[in-house]
């Protein structure tokens, strides 16, 4: 495990950034050797009610605060630290992880993946009793950090809160998902505000959390940027503009310092954008390599530079013509109203168009190798194949699924098919059993 | 241009060797000879040029030429100078396109080329079967065709 | 499914055991040393070949279909007639590669590199090769039909008799290529490069060549029927024999073609190019004299663009030629005593004497093949007259500048 002397180390599936308290990746859940946790912290977040775009459900006779729904009446059992191993305790085995693209929907999912498959054999009766009080006792100091910091601080040890916080910021990062798809697109292109009910009641809630959990920097950050937010919600603009954009960009700034793994945005701008910008010109009939070349030597590389593209400059700037530039321009003025609107949390409309693109793709590729001897036009067929291979590209650049794009690219048409299959119904199952994470307006 | 294969001397570009040269090698000449030559073989890069008598086997020019030259066979390109007379059994020279590296810009010259050609076609398509002359058999070229 | 893991190929491969007719379909050999391998008749279907070194392998008649052999070195590899419909060889260096009779339909070779790399009878239909290296190349009779080679580098490459019809060749490059035969009917080409490249009884029928350069290309004998030339660029092209209805030539650039059958040129000045093309510019007849004729202390005149072959025997004759007049003296012809003045283009298989100095005056051109011969002077054209002398001429000939330069 590669350790920096910044206190964060390397994921060695995926190799995202984690802190060295970590005790799961969140960018593919898997176990961080030496902090693997068992199911029992899911029933942490459960109880804690955290949920992902929706609101917990009312608990009568709890506190609420903020998003998140604390339990009560919980006996409180013989102190222990949060340092201790359950994993190790449990004998649990971590399972090889998910797809590296896709941060855990929930903690509860990233947990049940690194342990679900894994041949955990039974802790001996003799170790249950124990164990047991020792999770009831992770349970129930974590809901006191909550409900009550002082109330840890006077009773917790310094390093219960220490690790309470590094969970936290762990949670932060899963869900602040959103924000940071947000905050790539705000790079990539024009989002349209519908964006701002979205974030701000993810970065609010987020906020007031750090905040009872002693994490000043962090809940300020986060506040910074949902003030921006908000700020930037004025006028009677669809889109932001210019001076909300840089202001959007400034406050982002503090929370990229502080959550590096979540907000490695312009990095994770670098690698989707060039998939979706070669995509969508190759989608333009006339598009070869050799207009590639000539848009990309004057420069044309970025998806804001061809939004405020016009045909004819285009045309004299590449030396190519006036008709192609103006199919080129309207390709982009398509995607941009598509990207400007904010996709739900769980993507299911995405998710929904790659369903139908890989059902497309199954019948083009069945038709393909039918071939002539079905009367299949095979030529037709096999342009067909490649352009929804296209909008599949696009549609995986803008999830975040690079690596899969260029691992379909290896694949035969078959495997193709089969992997996409598998992808969106590992999606659809993650969405699925993700615990909701509180995002209601305060 | 067809270069020697083996040992040959060799006047690079920026050199320029004014006197008598005799070699028992091959001469390429990228720079400048002035004098006389007495070689096997000269060949003559585009940037060469040489200015003199010459006594020759083989030339191969895409340089510059002026003076005399005396040779079996000729293969020419590049430039030749005012007052040059060439004497060879065989000469050529390639038909090329305007500016192309193959276009012969010639000067005044006089051509010595072969046997001398009469007007009787029959003895000379019967003559032809035989070996042709040296070069120093070619007589000089006739009155009254000066230039 | 594949019989071996990719260890297990490895092992094998150390070992020099042949990996003919194995089945490694849909194995990850990305990256391996393969090199020299015997695949011969191997399924490689859908295999990862990525980056692998290839070097001189055998993978004749091999099965390869939907392969990803992006990156991959099959330099000098052999893969005659194997099967590589769909494949992905972006990036590929191929130099030298045999890929006789190969199935590459459909396959992407964009930006690969086959320099030398012989490609006889290979189909290539729908074939993605853009910006593909294929100098000196050897396509001859290879099915490019619908294929992509815009931008592509095809100087010096072999394509007779190859069938290019409805391809893309935009802006690629076949300098020196050889098109003999070739069929490019309705193939797209626009600023595509055919500079010297021999096109002769090629089919460019509906073809589109707009602004493509065809400086020096040979077109003897093709067919152009409504190809599209706006634009392009012919000086210097050979068009002898050539059928063009329909042919569309706005704003072409043309100094003059060469409307000669072979041998020497026979110039047309670019303003009768279109009527050349479009049939309205009829070659003019030759006129000739035959053997065994003489003709004495005569003035003669043969106008411009005319074609004349003298096999007589011409004493004390003044012939003066028009611009562009071919003037062939041929093998049984003698001129004796004579002169010839005009902007012509001479050339001599027989014999030439002249009268008086200089003898002959002012011709374009001036040729003296192995069996003629030349006594005499002959005064430049003012701006230089292109000579040319086979081995065997004889000749006891000056040469002056014209006139108007001293």
């Amino acid at each position: 495990m590669a350790e920096s002397a910044s206190g964060y180390t390397q994921c060695t599936r995926c190799g995202a950034r984690i802190d060295t308290t970590a005790r799961f990746c969140v960018q593919c859940g898997a176990a961080v050797p030496g902090g693997s946790v068992g199911r029992e912290i899911a029933k942490t977040q459960r109880t804690t009610g955290a949920s992902r775009g929706q609101p917990p459900p009312p608990r009568s006779g709890g506190s609420r605060t903020g998003n998140t729904q604390v339990g009560t009446g919980r006996a409180a059992s013989q102190r222990r630290t949060l340092q201790m191993d359950v994993g190790q305790a449990l004998n649990a085995k971590a399972k090889p992880a998910p797809e590296p693209e896709r941060a855990a929907a929930s903690m509860s999912q990233a947990l049940a993946e690194v342990t679900a498959a894994a041949p955990s054999p039974a802790p001996p009766e003799a170790q249950a009793a124990p164990i047991a009080a020792i999770l009831d006792d992770i349970d129930s100091t974590f809901d006191n950090i909550l409900q009550d910091p002082r109330k840890v601080s006077q009773e917790s040890r310094p390093d219960d809160i220490e690790q309470a916080q590094a969970l936290f910021r762990q949670i932060t990062v899963a869900y602040i998902g959103p924000v940071r798809d947000f905050m790539i697109e705000l790079r990539m292109g024009e989002p349209s505000k519908e964006w701002i009910q979205v974030c701000a009641p993810a970065l609010a809630s987020l906020g007031a959390s750090a905040e009872r959990m002693g994490l000043a920097p962090l809940a300020t950050a986060l506040g910074e940027l949902r003030t921006a937010l908000e700020a930037a919600e004025a006028g009677e603009a669809t889109t932001f503009n210019e001076s909300a954009r840089e202001q959007l960009l400034a406050a982002s700034h503090g929370l990229a310092t502080l959550l590096p793994e979540a907000f490695a945005v312009d990095e994770e701008r670098d690698r989707r954008e060039p998939i979706i910008v070669r995509s969508l010109l190759c989608q333009v009939p006339g598009v070869r390599k050799v207009q590639l070349d000539k848009l990309y030597r004057a420069g044309l590389t970025s998806l804001s530079m061809y939004y405020v593209a016009k045909p004819a400059e285009l045309a004299q700037t590449t030396g190519l013509a006036l008709d192609l530039c103006e199919q080129i321009v309207r390709r982009f003025t398509r995607y941009k109203s598509m990207a400007s609107i904010p996709p739900d949390p769980q993507r299911s409309n995405e998710l929904a168009q790659l369903e139908r693109l890989a059902e497309r793709l199954t019948e083009l590729n069945d038709a393909f190798e039918r071939g002539g001897s079905a009367g299949v036009d095979k030529k037709r067929a096999r342009q067909e194949r490649g352009e929804v291979m296209l909008e599949i590209s696009v549609i995986l650049a803008r999830l975040g699924e690079v690596g899969l794009v260029e691992n379909l690219e290896r694949f035969p048409f078959q495997r193709k098919v089969e992997a996409l299959g598998a992808f969106i119904k590992k999606r659809r199952a993650a969405d699925q059993t993700a615990a909701p994470f509180g995002t209601t307006k305060n | 241009m067809d270069g020697p294969k083996g040992k040959q001397t060799v006047v690079e570009e920026g050199t320029h060797f004014r006197g008598s040269l005799t070699s028992t090698c091959p001469i390429v000449v990228n720079g400048r000879i002035e004098g006389d030559i007495d070689t096997p073989g000269l060949f003559v890069s585009s940037t060469g040029s040489v200015k003199g008598r010459v006594k020759v086997g083989e030339v191969q020019s895409q340089g510059e030429l002026e003076g005399e030259f005396d040779a079996e066979s000729v293969r020419l390109a590049g430039r030749i100078k005012d007052k040059t007379v060439l004497r060879a059994k065989v000469l050529e020279v390639q038909l090329a396109t305007e500016g192309s590296k193959m276009q012969v810009i010639f000067g005044e010259t006089e051509l010595a080329i072969g046997e001398t050609p009469t007007d009787d076609l029959e003895a000379q398509r019967a003559k032809r079967s035989k070996k042709p002359g040296r070069p120093s058999d070619a007589p000089p070229i006739p009155e009254g065709t000066g230039g | 499914m594949a019989e071996l893991t990719r260890d297990e190929v490895l092992v094998k491969i150390s070992r020099k055991e042949s990996l003919a007719r194995a089945d490694l379909s849909g194995l990850d050999l990305s990256g391996c040393d393969l090199a020299g391998a015997d695949f011969r008749r191997a399924e490689l279907d859908g295999t990862n070949l990525e980056n692998a070194r290839l070097l001189r392998a055998d993978l004749t008649n091999a099965s390869l279909r939907e392969a990803f052999l992006a990156g991959a070195d099959l330099t000098e590899a052999r893969l005659e007639k194997a099967d590589l419909e769909g494949a992905n060889l972006k990036r590929a260096v191929l130099d030298g590669a045999n890929l006789d009779r190969a199935t590459l339909e459909g396959a992407t070779l964009s930006e690969a590199r086959l320099r030398g790399a012989r490609l006889t009878g290979a189909q290539l239909d729908s074939a993605d090769l853009g910006g593909a290296n294929l100098e000196s190349a050897v396509m001859s009779h290879a099915e490019l039909i619908e294929s992509y080679l815009g931008g592509a580098n095809l100087s010096s490459a072999q394509l007779s008799n190859a069938d290019l019809s409805s391809a893309n060749l935009e802006e690629a490059n076949f300098s020196g290529a050889v098109l003999d035969d070739a069929e490019l009917s309705k193939a797209r080409a626009p600023g595509a490069i055919f500079h010297n490249a021999s096109m002769t009884r090629a089919t460019l029928s509906g073809a589109q060549f707009v602004r493509a350069n065809l400086v020096g290309a040979d077109l003897r004998h093709a067919r152009l029927e409504s190809t599209e030339f706006a634009g392009a660029m012919l000086t210097g092209a050979r068009l002898f024999g050539v059928s063009a209805a329909g042919v569309r030539l706005n704003e072409i650039s043309a100094e003059w073609i060469d409307a000669g059958p072979d041998g020497g040129q026979k110039r047309v000045p670019g303003n009768d190019i279109m009527a050349l093309l479009e049939g309205r510019l009829q070659p003019s007849a030759t006129r000739y004299f035959g053997e065994g004729d003489v003709l004495r202390n005569a003035a003669l005149e043969f106008g411009a663009g005319s074609s004349v072959e003298i096999d007589s025997r011409f004493e004390n004759c003044t012939i003066t030629l028009g611009d562009g007049t071919d003037l062939v003296i041929g093998h049984c012809g003698v001129l004796k005593d004579c002169q010839i003045n005009g902007t012509g283009n001479v050339t001599v298989h027989g014999l030439f004497f002249e009268r008086e100095s200089p003898g002959i005056v002012g011709p374009r051109q001036f040729v003296v093949s192995s069996q003629g011969a030349v006594v005499g002077t002959v005064e430049q054209a003012s701006q230089n007259t292109v000579f040319a002398f086979e081995p065997g001429c004889r000749l006891r000939m000056r040469i002056v500048r014209s006139r108007s330069q001293s």
